[in-house]
């Protein structure tokens, strides 16, 4: 610790779930006001997985054992339209639509269905790194919104086809 | 806990510049004038109790690697929306 580091400098962690990951400071986001659920954890690693092109996870750094999966939700829900509450864009500092994404944190209850939250999307100012998940109280949105999916079977065919076709 | 009698139509002040005021009573609903700086988020506690729980079922129980062979994970590229917050 006694070392200075240069935000570009490459660090390592080993986490539980992915093994030893080389990261850069500027890849982690802070949640400042905590994550519902798990309030203490702030800082995250926001992780993908090439086998798993359409989600990321926020890693917890502040406890390797939490790790929970995010998608963006207009991959699966074309006319998702989420309005931000003012808190949300005073909080975030959120000017430009350049600034930041939206992720939808994803619950797979381990039977092949998969849900996403709708209804709380974490916001990230890409600037400052600086992540809220923000309820859409009276949105109507809901916290479990099914994700459509194709059957397992025809999933294992996609992938086997995509992994045979020649790279474009 | 700090608890308060309060009539039709009478407040409290929670800070500075939250304040709370009865608005409606009827039955066993009270209903309820909150005025806070727009930076303080204001919500029913089931709310933040939905999210709560939605965030810990995210948690996958299997702390197994998602893939158990193929490529490590590496740090993601956030990329920007284009929809305008409104």
């Amino acid at each position: 610790m006694g070392n200075a580091m240069t935000e570009a400098e490459t660090k390592t962690v080993a986490l539980p779930r992915f093994g030893t990951i080389e990261y850069r400071e500027d890849d982690m986001i802070v949640f400042p006001w905590g994550l519902p659920g798990f309030d203490h954890l702030k800082s995250f690693l926001v992780l993908s997985l090439p086998a798993q092109e359409h989600l990321v996870w926020l890693q917890s750094m502040d406890d390797v054992d939490v790790a929970l999966p995010a998608a963006d939700p207009w991959l699966f829900f074309p006319s998702y339209n989420p309005t931000l509450p003012a808190f949300a864009r005073l909080s975030l500092d959120l000017e430009n639509p350049e600034d930041f994404t939206v992720l939808g944190i994803v619950v797979a209850p381990g039977d092949g269905s998969m849900f996403m939250n709708l209804m709380a999307p974490v916001i990230v100012n890409l600037k400052s790194r600086v992540a809220r998940q923000v309820a859409l109280e009276a949105s109507g949105y809901s916290v479990a919104t099914p994700i459509p999916l194709i059957d397992p079977a025809t999933a294992q065919a996609a992938m086997a086809a995509q992994a045979e076709a020649p790279p474009d | 806990m700090l608890v308060l009698s309060r009539k039709l139509n009478q407040s409290i002040v929670i800070g500075d510049d939250v304040h709370v005021v009865v608005v409606a009573i009827d039955r066993d609903t009270v209903k309820l004038g909150i005025q806070a700086p727009r930076e303080i988020p204001v919500h029913r506690a089931e709310v933040y109790e939905e999210i709560r729980r939605a965030n810990r079922a995210a948690v996958a129980e299997d702390v197994s690697p998602p893939v158990a062979s193929g490529a490590p994970a590496v740090p993601a590229r956030l990329k920007s929306r284009r929809q305008a917050p409104k």
